[in-house]
């Protein structure tokens, strides 16, 4: 891939944890590992950027959502309600969240 | 259980469970198999990879809380039959990535959950909710580990 992926992440000290390859004291118990994410940043494969949590769209992966919030982040990752049907096309097709 | 009526969410709010909450489940092959059968729903709904996940941490000894709860995944399942991950033929392609870590979020053994999930173009591709081999001593730490795991993602895609 030419251009950095993007990756979103609502947490502003691991980003900076990652895009600063300098070794701390408090990070020294990370297994070793797990900074193999310093070089992909240093090698210009990923960008890592922050996001507000009311726009995290990956908190339905890691706990349970109110319905509000639930609809919200369906829609965001694309889960629509679609007509089953396979006559017609993609333009004609009606999407309700 | 075709007569359950259909609900809007999977899973209790704030709900956590463990793992002694009571009676044992009388027929513990059948909790089994529709854990099983849920996990392999996950493949297409990555809306239940949570709930699935954790309902799937009791198949040994499944209590009542946790049939419930299965019970509870399936009014939303019926709720939600007609839903599917949707790809617009206009939207441009390009490859995103979201990730987030609940820091200490299993009561049992306080080990991370690692959520993360790309998209292409319109809609989700990618996505995995996990809980973490280790456990982290901070959120960021968490966060951290959660963003190591999709840079291997990312070489992979």
């Amino acid at each position: 891939m030419d251009a950095p992926v993007v990756i979103y992440c609502d947490n502003i000290s691991s980003i900076l944890l990652a895009n600063n390859s300098v070794y701390d004291a408090r990070t020294k118990h990370i297994e070793v590992h797990y900074h193999f994410i310093r070089k992909k940043v240093i090698a210009k494969e990923i960008d890592l950027i922050h996001v507000n949590t009311e726009d995290q769209v990956v908190d339905i992966f890691t706990k349970a959502l109110g319905t509000d919030k639930l609809k919200k982040v369906r829609q965001m990752l694309g889960v629509l309600e679609v007509d089953l049907s396979l006559r017609g096309n993609v333009e004609n097709s009606s999407l309700t969240s | 259980m075709t007569g359950y009526k259909p609900i809007s969410i999977p899973f209790e709010q704030n709900v956590k469970l463990s793992a002694n909450e009571g009676e044992l489940v009388e027929d513990t092959t059948i909790y089994r198999h529709i854990v099983g059968s849920l996990i392999y729903m996950i493949i297409t709904r990555l809306d239940l990879s949570y709930v699935v996940g954790v309902v799937s941490q009791f198949m040994q000894t499944p209590q009542k809380p946790h049939w419930d709860a299965v019970r509870c995944i399936l009014r939303y399942i019926k709720h939600t039959l007609q839903c599917g991950i949707f790809y617009e033929a206009k939207s441009p392609l390009q490859v995103h990535g979201y990730t987030d870590a609940d820091w200490a979020g299993n009561v049992l053994d306080r080990r991370s959950t690692n959520g993360f999930m790309f998209s292409f173009g319109s809609g989700a591709v990618s996505w995995s909710s996990k809980k973490q081999p280790t456990f982290a001593l901070s959120s960021t730490e968490a966060k951290y580990k959660s963003i190591a795991i999709v840079a291997c993602e990312v070489v992979w895609l």
